[in-house]
């Protein structure tokens, strides 16, 4: 720790740490402009100039400077004034001031600067900068006329987004933000530099000319889409979402991925569910929602006790929860979730719990089987922090080539379908070399000896990696301090397997991701339970689930609620319309097991209703009042499981990575504009 | 592709960023000049991308983006070949050979660049083709300089 004296106030903070981070302590308000907590310091802009006591230069940018014991720092006075009110001058001479159509107007820094430096004449004269506007890249608009040049933005798609889309081009005056040869952006649509920039250089197309900023409400939700649940910000206008922005707080810590992003208008799409119906004569004719409940109470009282019920792992624990208990208490049938979520079961047979986002970020070697990019992009910022930042090893895992593997130390090309043998003949290699943590395994796991038998017998290369490849990518594993293993919606066999190589070093975490925002709630409250009842089941109620068509047949009576007309939802009796989780308030258990609370951040379609309400109003008609949603205990590690388990016949799964794209797409991505504009 | 063995062989000395300079100064000599493909080349073989490869090499006056002529002419704009009237020099220059800016002629033949001194200020005003050197110019002396190239 060092003391340093600022505006007059001791403050004590850490080594290394710079003059700005002790004036942030000191409460003092240095302005900044180039400067992020999460980026690299880079000092371009100046604007945070102090004062130092007993300096010859006197001024200096307190972003990059480290602070040192006894300095004393003054962070205002006259003359520092007039040097950032110069800054700001220079920095206005080919500024255009087209604030009145600025979509950033209102929360540019730049404005604030100048209006709280009271600046209203320049003494330079230069012409404005007359750059063209780039209108053609999709979701972002780019008038870099308006651009100071603080280069987060490129700054931000290299160090955190690793793709460095942008780049500075040009030197001295001709200098500007750009990608090569001036073509328009074909990046990954993360949308973070439109977020970053300080002015209205960049801006959402999505946000063009709607609003502006003080007319809107901000609500902070929960992305709808993967579950690494980012902590975002919809940002509504009349109860309709405009934009949404990464909050800096939370999980995702300022990260956001095209998708959550940019993909919030599949609520409204245009075939959005917008009032019940009920099928007459074979064709769904709407009704009002008291003749849906009605005729749902006389049916289901009719079928009590044979009448199944599917949940999508996007609905909030709340709704999982009172539907459970419906299904229970009133119906006396059986409830399980619309997807399986045997990974999840099969993590807890190994007796492993949910690894964290910051574990990532802190571990010196990653072991990676998915392409986070598409699937899961914001943890992928995660690796790219651990490898480009604190130095970490990657091991890529894969049958193709992904966006990691130019991070990687080791890059495994495995043949199709082979990630289990991979790691079987990983774990071979570990116990012939005996490196296993033999201590940690006597105490605290089981099973040891049989998997010990089984793997030994690996010796061919079935994975179709090289010998010396696997005992190197060993190697870096035993080597490492906090190793960790990440997988995005694996089979049940690829997390026992992965599990038993975390425990062989004495891990007791698994990253697990998933693409389903409520996947890890689900399983919370339902488990992973068996869906064979559906087929003998004679009424169905499906909520945000489909079905294929063969098991709808002969049932006397399915219900379905959903946000579209689906095509499940086309053969139902009834059809409800329900509400998506932008339109709600709930909580969502993240892949971590993080259960964090999401609001109503834009106004449903008039008519449809939440699935918590459809369900608690169904049961107030049957008499029955539901209990209330209790928040469930995370699993904490107790003992850990060895499970050998061998690669079985190998199923390549329609999902399963051979062609790498931008983005996972699913139901609702699908009926996003903004998505679909950039999905390869 | 076969210009692909050609840069490839050049790219294959690649190492870190450091080498990336060097790298594209012996492509330009091969190639005349960076083109889109070469530089998406440079990208699949350094794992850089494109808008980090184009920030270096503009940062830096020797870089081409455009393709050049067969035959460069270097026009020296420093203080000495401006005093003794190197604008009426490139006018003639641009005349005849009918070039517009930076873009080579129709035929292919030549392309003219702009230079900030090319340090034999005694001869001014100085032109170079390629690497030989005219001075003491005069407009009317143009046509003749420019005969042995065509
Ligand atoms: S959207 Fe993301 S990937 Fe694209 S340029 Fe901006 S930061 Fe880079
Ligand atoms: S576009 Fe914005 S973020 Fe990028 S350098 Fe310019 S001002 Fe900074
Ligand atoms: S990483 Fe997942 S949770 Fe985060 S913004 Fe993207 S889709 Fe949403
Ligand atoms: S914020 Fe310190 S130099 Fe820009």
């Amino acid at each position: 720790m060092i003391t340093l004296n600022i505006d007059g106030k001791e403050i004590e903070i850490e080594d290394g740490a710079t003059i700005l981070e002790a004036t942030e302590k000191a409460g003092a308000n240095v302005p900044t402009l180039c400067y992020d907590k999460r980026l690299a310091p880079f000092g371009a802009c100046r604007i945070c100039l102090v004062e130092l006591e007993g300096t010859r230069t006197k001024f200096t940018p307190s972003c990059t400077t480290p602070a040192t014991n006894g300095m004393v720092v003054r962070t205002t006075s006259p003359a520092l004034i007039k040097a950032r009110r110069t800054i700001l001058e220079l920095l206005l001479i080919n500024h255009p001031l087209d604030c009145p159509v600025c979509d950033k107007a209102g929360e540019c820094k730049l404005q604030d600067l100048v209006y709280e430096y009271g600046l209203s004449e320049n003494r330079f004269k230069k012409d404005m900068s007359n750059l063209p506007i780039d209108y053609k890249s999709p979701l972002i608009e780019r008038n870099l006329n308006r651009c100071i040049l603080c280069g987060k933005c490129a700054r931000i798609c290299d160090e955190i987004q690793d793709v460095a889309e942008v780049s500075f081009v040009n030197r001295g005056m001709k200098a500007k933000i750009g990608t090569d040869f001036d073509r328009s952006l074909d990046c990954e649509f993360c949308g973070q530099c439109i977020d970053i920039c300080p002015v209205g250089a960049l801006t959402s197309k999505l946000f063009k000319f709607k609003a502006r900023v003080w007319e809107l409400t901000d609500k902070d939700i929960i992305c709808p889409y993967c579950n690494v649940g980012c902590n975002l910000t919809a940002r509504s206008r009349d109860g309709r979402i405009l934009k949404i922005d990464a909050k800096e707080s939370g999980v995702n810590e300022g990260g956001v991925c095209v998708k959550g992003h940019f993909g919030f208008d599949y609520i409204y799409a245009e075939d959005r569910l917008t009032q019940p119906l009920i099928k007459n004569n074979g064709k769904l004719i709407p009704s009002s929602w008291d003749e849906a409940f009605n005729l749902m109470v006389s049916k289901f009282s009719m079928l009590k006790g044979q009448v199944g019920m599917l949940v999508s792992p996007r609905l909030t624990n709340e709704e999982i929860y009172t539907a459970k208990e419906f299904m229970n208490n009133l119906l006396e049938g059986h409830i399980a979730c619309a997807e399986g979520l045997e990974h999840l079961s099969a993590l807890s047979e190994t007796g492993l719990s949910l690894g964290e986002l910051k574990e990532i970020k802190n571990s010196d070697c990653i072991m990676l089987f998915a392409c986070l990019s598409e699937t899961n992009p914001v943890a992928g910022i995660a690796i790219n922090y651990a490898v480009k930042r604190k130095e970490a090893n990657l091991i890529v895992i894969s049958p193709i080539k992904i966006k990691e593997s130019k991070l990687a130390k080791d890059e495994l090309l495995i043949a199709p379908g082979q990630e289990i043998t991979i790691i079987n003949e990983i774990m071979a290699e570990i116990i012939r070399q005996n490196w296993q943590d033999s201590a940690f395994i006597n105490d605290c796991t089981e099973g040891f000896e049989p998997l010990k038998e089984q793997v030994t017998r690996y010796t061919e290369e079935g994975s179709g990696v090289s010998k010396e490849a696997i005992l190197s990518a060993a190697r870096l594993y035993v080597e490492s301090k906090n190793p960790c293993i990440i997988l995005s919606s694996p089979t049940p066999d690829l997390v026992r397997v992965a599990g038993s190589l975390l425990l062989l070093k004495g891990k007791t975490r698994l990253h697990l991701l998933g693409k389903r925002s409520n996947e890890v709630g689900a399983f919370d409250i339902l488990g992973d339970r068996d869906r064979a009842f559906i087929s003998s089941a004679r009424g169905l109620f499906l909520i945000g689930s489909e079905l294929p068509n063969e098991a709808l047949q002969n049932k006397e009576f399915i219900v379905v609620s959903d946000l579209y007309l689906t095509e499940t939802a086309s053969m139902a009796d009834v059809v409800l319309p329900a509400t998506a989780s932008l339109e709600k308030k709930g909580t969502f258990t993240n892949f971590e097991g993080r259960i964090q609370q999401t609001d109503t951040a834009s106004n449903p379609p008039c008519g449809a209703k939440s699935d918590l309400e459809i369900i608690s109003q169904i049961a107030l008609k049957m008499g029955f009042e539901l209990p209330k949603f209790k928040e469930i205990e995370k699993r904490e590690f107790k003992k850990g499981n060895f499970l050998p388990t061998q690669a079985k016949d190998i199923k390549i799964s329609s999902d399963y990575p051979l062609r790498q794209s931008r983005f996972h797409s699913g139901k609702i991505s699908q009926r996003s504009k903004a998505l679909m504009e950039v999905s390869k | 592709m076969i210009w692909h063995i050609k840069i490839d062989e050049i790219l294959s000395s690649y190492k870190d960023r450091s080498d990336l300079i060097p790298i594209l100064q012996r492509l330009q000599e091969k190639m005349g000049w960076l083109s889109t493909p070469v530089l998406q080349r440079i990208e699949e073989k350094t794992g850089l991308s494109g808008a980090e490869i184009f920030g270096v090499a503009t940062f830096y006056a020797q870089f081409r983006f455009k393709p050049q002529g067969k035959n460069l002419i270097k026009v020296c704009h420093g203080t000495a070949c401006h005093v003794s009237g190197v604008e009426k020099i490139e006018e003639a220059l641009r005349q005849e050979l009918a070039v517009k800016g930076d873009e080579p002629t129709d035929d292919g033949l030549f392309s003219l660049e702009r230079i900030a001194c090319l340090g034999c200020c005694a001869l001014a005003p100085v032109i170079m083709i390629n690497k030989k050197c005219y001075g003491k110019l005069e407009p009317n002396k143009i046509q003749k300089v420019i005969k042995d190239y065509k």
